[in-house]
């Protein structure tokens, strides 16, 4: 077996190869001090002239976050500073219209990662949000005369409080775990989504999230709400600047498929190798419905998700796949749980993680199923790649049943790129290093056949980009 | 009264500043709470100790008969009998007629000091395994020379009708070079009289194998129903030696199973079997680490569980590959059957990969009876609870195949019994 060699070109998705760690010099109309407080979050309920139901929401919230200890186990946070973090930076007075009214570093860094021209070519429509606040959202008219909406968070509290407040944090309570306490506490921006009964959204929506400011967390909110028989797909783009110091980026996603629905949230997570990505993202299964994550994690420098579908109503049905990369000083722990409480619901839970350059990938999930039900069928595959021997590879999976008509499996694989592989590949005149690439595409591809083709293209070049090298 | 203070004057210095160091772990240590991640799985409260006495003194000279007394029937299938009655030894034969190459040590006095490493240690961060090691005793060595190799299987049986008592036994089994054996483990309460037994049991058993031995072992847990197990065992395995380990657990309200398994040598392999029957009201959690430090080392590691009544069947496996472990090879299956809507089972089948050089994976179901098989069994006359009982024998059939001939016929019995109630 030839040995394994350091890379050449790349430390890492998240590292040397990293080609969205450009920044602007730093923007914003309104800067909360460093540090987090009572008067912070006052400050941010302020600046956004939001109902008082939203600032007694958050300080309750900051009550929990602080009396939560860190979660004591998963990827090591012990370097994250609470203290050294801008909370919120509110980069432009007002959302644009178009791209054209934006100011040039902002339309100039949407343009460097390519949202503009996605819109153009196959998305139903764009949300982008720079540092705290959302500065660009826009649909397709023919959407819009639908009824669908996709708007920032606050337009949606806004403006159609009664359906924004009837879920807003129902799915994760403010006091879920101590991430989701200090997004709930100190939350902008973020997306707004709702479907209204039988609308089929054929193109997908997309939201970007991107950091600028130095030292800065980013706490969006999403929230979306498919009504009966409707459908859409969701996708979530994100990048930020190397920076020396460590950004936080801690969202929660809360998607709610009324009866007979079918949502698919796809994110293709890229942040650079400075920012701590730990992200509460639930949804609730009505009857019939059906929830996808399709989860890619490529950038951050630690990064724990676990994607939940609660199976609420009979026949939902649940998938989570995720596709994890850990490099060079990389920790990524990432998973899926599926919470089966009706009779007759399935779910599929399909990991797979590469790591190298010392990276660590940890697989950790749930499968639940409540008491006493009937018709309960769930599969979580986890493979696992390690390229070298200084990376690590983590399998923990949880099966916590409490009903006799169940059909549970659970299969995980670790192991290396085979000798065998290599040698057919080889022998067949293909030069080393790319068998090696031919190998993981192959390994990948469940995930990047679910992901709109210019994704898919995206994700393939980027795992191309990090095994660069890898084998010598 | 704590057995340390019991037998403080044993004057075994080692054995005594392992005692104080885990009486001390044990007074100081909080009752750990429910969230404590040693406790997740088991409620603490289903082992609460302190109502159970510690089994005080035992006198070690008395009670011993040599082979020639042995009066229960069937021990002379084995090669030697370690019999112990209510905690004091009952059967041991040191006399002329042991086979060559054995070597026995009963008590604290003669137990070697060289097995030191496997106590107190890190493990005295958890309150219940502090006070296993506080109440150590009574000690039974085992050890088999360089090259033995023993025909019969040994038996070490503990029998127990006590009620409201803590007991730790530690048993060390420790193979010398080259050597083979096949050694029975019984944790059990007479039967008939076993109703009344209540006891909180505590043992380690301890495994040391070195270069090239072979070990298989086979353990059986049959205590009363209102008794508990509370169980530590250990095993390191040197160079090419070969431990096949099986594991059965029967009839208590709870039991809890903590192994540790250290493939050392290089290509030392390991095939350890565990399976459990939890009935109405009985709790058992079966959890295994296994880590592999020597190269080409090997495991294949099945957690098989039955849960039926408002029963809990728990497993939970770590494969652990440390870096230095190429070319390891290890397997973790886990299968559990859930044979009613209150029962409850669990499963976390766990990998944890410090190395590129390997294959390592797990599988793990948790089914119920399906109407395909019930039907299918119902058409050639079973009963659907005898056709439920048939499927889930056959999930216990790698216990029962792996049971040794002396005792095959009463594992079948136990699964039986378990299924049938």
């Amino acid at each position: 077996m030839p040995e394994l060699a350091v890379d050449k070109a790349v430390e890492g998705l998240g590292g040397e190869g990293y080609k969205f760690g450009f920044s602007y010099p730093e923007r914003s109309v309104v800067k909360t001090r460093k540090g987090l407080d009572e008067e912070v979050v006052r400050e941010i309920s302020a600046a956004k002239g939001e109902a008082p139901w939203m600032l007694e929401f958050r300080l309750k919230a900051l009550e929990s976050f602080r009396k939560m200890p860190m979660p004591s186990w998963g990827a090591d946070l012990s370097a994250i500073d609470f203290d050294e973090i801008y909370y919120y930076s509110k980069p432009l007075a007002e959302q644009g219209e178009s791209w054209a009214e934006l100011p040039d570093d902002i339309r100039q860094t949407y343009e460097r990662i390519g949202v503009p021209e996605a819109e153009r070519k196959f998305l139903g429509g764009v949300g982008a949000q720079y540092d705290s606040e959302v500065v660009y959202h826009k649909i397709h008219a023919d959407l819009e005369a639908k009824g669908v909406l996709f708007m920032d968070p606050e337009s949606g509290e806004r403006e159609h409080e009664d359906i924004f407040r009837k879920y807003f944090g129902t799915i994760v309570p403010p006091a879920d775990n101590k991430f989701a306490a200090l997004n709930s506490a100190v939350w902008s921006g973020g997306s707004f989504v709702y479907v209204p009964k039988g609308v089929k959204v054929d193109i997908p929506l997309q939201a970007y999230f991107r950091i600028n400011t130095k030292s800065f967390g980013q706490f969006e909110r999403t929230l979306i709400v498919v009504d009966e028989g409707a459908f859409v797909h969701y996708i979530e783009g994100c990048t930020a600047p190397v920076y020396s110091k460590d950004s936080l980026h801690s969202a929660v996603v809360e998607i709610v498929a009324l009866p007979g629905s079918r949502v698919r949230y796809s994110t293709i997570q890229n942040w650079s190798s400075n920012v701590y990505n730990l992200v509460t993202k639930r949804s609730k299964a009505y009857e019939n419905a059906t929830i996808e994550w399709v989860d890619g994690n490529i950038g951050s420098k630690r990064t724990m998700k676990y994607p939940c579908v609660i199976l609420a109503g009979e026949g939902a049905h649940g998938e989570v796949l995720s596709v994890a990369f850990a490099g060079a000083g990389q920790e990524q722990d990432t998973g899926g749980k599926m919470i089966h409480l009706a009779n007759n619901t399935t779910s599929v839970v399909t990991s797979k993680s590469i790591s190298r350059g010392g990276g660590v990938a940890t697989y950790r999930g749930l499968v639940k199923v409540a008491p006493g039900l009937t018709g309960i069928k769930s599969k979580v595959e986890c493979d696992a790649l390690i390229l070298d021997p200084e990376s690590k590879s983590n399998t923990y999976p949880t099966m916590d049943i409490k009903s006799d008509d169940v059909r549970i499996e659970h299969e995980a694989k670790v192991s290396k790129i085979s000798e065998e592989e290599l040698f057919y590949l080889q022998s067949r005149g293909i030069e080393e290093e790319e068998a090696a690439k031919m190998i993981v595409a192959g390994f990948i591809d469940p995930l990047v056949k679910e992901l709109p083709m210019e994704y898919a293209v995206e994700l393939n070049r980027l795992i191309d980009m990090s095994m660069e090298g890898s084998v010598g | 009264m704590m057995r340390s203070d019991v037998i403080a004057s044993s004057a075994v210095s080692w054995i005594e500043s392992h005692r104080a160091a885990a009486a001390k772990a044990w007074s100081e240590l909080p009752w750990p709470a429910a969230k404590d991640p040693l406790w997740r799985y088991s409620p603490p409260a289903l082992f609460e100790s302190g109502s159970y006495a510690a089994d005080g003194a035992v006198d070690f000279a008395a009670g011993l008969s040599p082979a020639s007394e042995r009066s229960e029937s069937g021990d002379g299938a084995y090669a030697e009998v370690f019999r112990f009655i209510d905690g004091a030894p009952a059967s041991c034969c040191l006399d002329a007629s042991a086979p060559k190459g054995l070597s026995v040590s009963l008590g604290a006095e003669d137990f070697p000091s060289s097995a030191a490493h496997f106590l107190g240690g890190p493990e005295l961060t958890d309150k219940l395994r502090s006070r296993l090691w506080a109440e150590s005793g009574p000690f039974l060595g085992i050890e088999l020379g360089a090259g033995a190799q023993l025909e019969k299987p040994l038996l070490v049986d503990w029998v127990d009708s006590r009620r409201g008592v803590y007991a730790s036994p530690v048993i060390l089994l420790r193979l010398g070079e080259g050597s083979r054996a096949r050694v029975i483990v019984r944790w059990r309460s007479p039967r008939g009289s076993g109703a009344a037994a209540d006891i909180l049991l505590s043992p380690a058993l301890l495994v040391e194998m070195a270069s090239g031995s072979a070990l298989e072992l086979f353990e059986l847990a049959e205590l009363s129903h209102a008794s508990r197990l509370l169980d530590f065992p250990q095993a390191i395995l040197g160079n090419g030696a070969e431990l096949s380990w099986t594991r059965g657990f029967f009839g208590c309200r709870a039991s809890r199973s903590r192994l540790e398994a250290t493939l050392e040598g290089e290509g030392a392999r390991l095939e350890l079997r565990e399976a459990c029957a939890a009935g109405s009201s009985q709790h058992i959690e079966l959890a295994a680490k296994i880590r592999h430090v020597g190269a080409h080392t090997w495991s294949r590691v099945a957690l098989d569980g039955i849960a039926d009544g408002d029963g809990s069947a728990i497993a939970s496996g770590l494969l652990a590959i440390d870096k230095t472990a190429t070319g390891t090879d290890a397997y973790l299956s886990s299968r559990h059957l859930s044979l009613s809507p209150k029962a409850t089972v669990m499963s976390m089948p766990e990998l944890a990969i410090d190395t590129d050089d390997l294959v390592a994976s797990h599988g793990a179901t948790v089914g119920s009876v399906g109407p395909d098989e019930l039907f299918y069994l119902e058409t050639r006359g079973l009963s659907p609870a005898q056709a439920k009982a048939a499927v889930a024998a056959a999930l216990l059939s790698r216990l029962v195949e792996k049971s040794p001939a002396e005792l095959a016929s009463h594992v079948g019995e136990l699964v039986d019994e378990a299924l049938h109630g």
